[in-house]
């Protein structure tokens, strides 16, 4: 289908799901980037086009980081974001490989048990995690989310790279412990750099999470300026029942490139991470 | 040797953070008399101060204090000078802290469990229901608050006090009525623009005029926590039906008069409403408002508080406000068969158990409330948040302009969720489930009314009726 040499079979089966795919995808962005640069008096007006814009304004931008701690809330997600990515995919990468090269009894179970760990609703398990953050005297503080993050990210991550793991040959790994290296010495040289695509990809799954997430955020770090991005722009964009449309689709659009930047650097090695062992059986 | 096991205790209750309940708990199970429990808790700093009496000094204290983030943002700036002004005179060190309202409970939820948090939270509605377990008991305090401020209105006890016992400090509410445009409204058939419509079935007559001007009646109607139960309930209770019984069990929603009631504004809602109103939150209609998009809405002042900073080029709103504030007057809610009623709840100030600073938190919250600061507190909120009693309905900010009246005096027509009954935790349940709200919802999208009722009537019996 994708190689047909027919340009309307072409345009019918591949281009035009592919752009009402992309359209689909790309739509809240740019309505976000729209709503962030309307003029106040074309954010209501119903006789204008909403999609497009018939006036220009940095004002919502300006609001954001003259009026909010906007670029102290970025700095903040970005600790958090990147110190639990950190201790998450050290300890994906150890229990990937545990569970995809090692046999040992249990495995496959323990495996299945870490993966239905991601299926426990953050809703449900902040309330345990609030005493164990407090045990710790960790409240306010950006280890709170750095230690909590990793409830969530760690079985997907850790799954993930389980199912890359198996991918690579183990001969690979074998030949190298016949020449003398430790297990430890042949995982680090020569499996690792062999999973680099899942663990680049595992970690910016990590990444996303972190720097997307609320709930855990809210309870645990949101007081004074120890807010995350999130977090603070609900907190002061939103007023009783006034909402500052466009300054929060303006921290919605800044929000949303760091995350791109990652993407768009990663991309190729993200698509092989991911599907790493998608037809292998 | 009481005196040992006294001070034995004091030195616990310190190391283990002992809330001032856990020492009359640990107390017990020492087998201590109620004397000797009373002095462990004064020697543990535990004990709440009496409304007027000298608050204690002790240096190197710090207590924060979490509450919704303010609709007039200078009302928040002024809380956080009145907390730094208590906190330089006791040498205590005041952290405020702002979230948007609905994410609070997701806070205490997490500070409850985990036995840390803010040490003073403002609980909204029916919330000390929910967590009064963890709340220190302020009873004197309340009581000496209300007292002095001609007690408290009905709604208030109703949705603050637990069971008949204080636990947080009421300090009033946003208020609810209808802000409408006077110029269209009599355009539209008034005769009196200062004089609403008193039933609602006038007040749908009008809106049918006022949608073929363009300018239709606005009212939200999503999942949202204030304008659409504001009018949901208020509309139920007005056409003869309410949640339950006084018995708190027996569910009184599927009524004759009610589903006649709904009927009227099922078929009145394509004829008077904006048909959009139904994916409306408690902000759309602020905007539909002030773009000029509707004639008139259910809400809170600000509508109107916007409008004037608007018109002084003063305006917060990121969206441009057209309507003249001069143009904007106010209504209570209209009368349905049973009469006219408004739907609110008490926002109130708690001191919590787990906090290490209960003295504190209890010292502050006994300032805050006194005349000489509450007064000039509930008056920078420029009449956003009326008072939780009716000795204080008459300051300047609720009758200097003849405008925000209804305001205030919608208190006198107020009734609290779960009425009959006190508003407890299953009225809370209700009023998270939107079951009252999503009741019209469902009628207006069905078109069938009593279909709609028996179905919120099912739903509220497996609530009330456990």
């Amino acid at each position: 289908m994708v190689g047909s040499n027919t340009f309307r079979l072409r345009l019918l089966q591949l281009y035009l799901p592919l752009a009402f795919y992309a359209v689909f995808l790309l739509f809240p962005f740019a309505w976000m980037l729209i709503v962030s640069f309307k003029p106040a008096n074309d954010l209501l007006d119903t006789t204008i086009n909403p999609f497009l814009l018939y006036g220009f304004t940095f004002d919502h931008y300006r609001y954001l980081f003259e009026e909010t701690d906007f670029l102290r809330w970025t700095l903040n997600t970005f600790i958090v974001t990147v110190g639990a990515t950190i201790l998450s995919l050290v300890c994906s990468i150890l229990i990937g490989y545990a569970l995809g090269r090692l046999r040992f009894r249990g495995g496959n179970t323990m495996g299945v048990i870490i993966f239905l760990a991601y299926l426990v609703p953050p809703t449900l398990l902040f309330i345990p995690l609030a005493q164990v953050v407090t045990r710790f005297n960790l409240y306010g503080e950006y280890w709170s989310l750095i230690f909590t993050y990793p409830t969530f990210l760690i079985p997907f991550a850790g799954w993930l790279l389980m199912g890359y793991f198996r991918t690579i040959p183990i001969e690979l790994e074998q030949a190298a412990m016949v020449d003398g290296a430790t297990r430890l010495r042949a995982m680090w040289t020569i499996i690792m750099p062999l999973a680099l695509p899942g663990i680049l990809s595992a970690g910016i799954f990590c990444f996303t999470l972190g720097w997307n997430e609320f709930l855990y955020a809210l309870v645990f770090m949101s007081t004074g300026t120890m807010k995350t991005m999130p977090v603070g722009v609900v907190s002061d964009l939103i007023r009783a029942d006034v909402l500052f449309y466009g300054s929060l689709m303006a921290a919605g659009i800044l929000g949303s490139v760091p995350v791109a930047i990652a993407y768009s650097f990663f991309v190729d090695h993200y698509i092989s991470g991911l599907t790493a062992g998608a037809t292998k059986g | 040797m009481t005196d040992q096991r006294v001070d034995d205790l004091v030195r616990e209750a310190t190391r283990m953070r002992y809330s001032r309940r856990g020492i009359m708990k640990r107390a017990s199970a020492l087998g201590l008399s109620a004397a000797a429990a009373n002095a462990a808790v004064i020697q543990s700093g535990k004990a709440a101060p009496k409304r007027g009496q000298a608050p204690s000094v002790r240096q190197n204290r710090t207590i924060s204090i979490l509450a919704g983030t303010y609709f007039v943002p200078e009302a928040q700036e002024f809380f956080d000078q009145q907390a730094t002004e208590w906190g330089t005179q006791l040498g205590v060190t005041v952290q405020t802290d702002y979230i948007n309202w609905p994410d609070i409970q997701a806070r205490i939820a997490a500070a409850v469990e985990g036995g840390s948090g803010p040490d003073v939270i403002e609980m909204r509605d029916v919330w000390p229901n929910l967590y009064f377990e963890n709340m220190v008991p302020v009873d004197d305090l309340a009581n000496a608050v209300g007292e002095s401020y001609g007690g408290y209105f009905d709604w208030v006890t109703s949705s603050v006090a637990v069971d008949g016992k204080w636990f947080s400090v009421p300090v009033g509410a946003s208020s609810a009525a209808f802000a409408y445009r006077m110029s269209y409204f009599q355009e539209a058939g008034l005769a009196d623009p200062k004089v609403f419509p008193a039933t609602w079935d006038e007040l749908f007559a009008i809106g049918a005029n006022l949608k073929e001007m363009g300018k239709p009646l606005g009212q939200a109607l999503g999942q949202s926590t204030g304008d659409p139960p504001g009018f949901a309930y208020a509309y139920m209770w007005a056409n003869g039906a309410m949640e339950r019984e006084e018995d708190g069990k027996t569910i009184a929603f599927n009524t004759p008069e009610f589903v006649e009631g709904m009927q009227k504004f099922v078929d009145a809602w394509p004829l008077a409403f904006d048909d959009t109103g139904l994916a409306w939150d408690d902000s759309a209609n602020n905007r539909a408002f002030l773009s000029d998009q509707i004639a008139a809405t259910i809400n809170g002042s600000s509508i109107y508080i916007e409008a004037q900073k608007a018109k002084r080029g003063a305006s917060t709103a990121d969206y441009e406000v057209v309507v003249d504030p001069a143009d904007i007057w106010h209504a209570t809610l209209p009368a349905g068969p049973s009469g006219p009623f408004v739907q609110l709840g008490s926002w109130s100030y708690a001191a919590m158990t787990y906090s290490p600073e209960q003295e504190a938190a209890l010292e502050f919250i006994t300032w805050w409330t006194e005349r000489d600061h509450f007064v000039p507190w509930l008056e920078a909120q420029q009449g956003y948040i009326i008072p939780m009693g009716p000795g204080l309905t008459d300051l300047e900010v609720f009758t200097g302009d003849p405008a925000l009246a209804p305001y205030a005096t919608v208190a006198e027509i107020a009734r609290n969720k779960g009425y009959a009954g006190p508003a407890d935790q299953k009225a809370a349940q209700v009023s998270s489930l939107y079951i009252i709200t999503n009741t019209f919802a469902e009628a207006i999208q069905s078109g069938d009314a009593q279909a709609a009722i028996e179905n919120g009537a099912a739903q509220l019996q497996r609530i009330y009726g456990r």
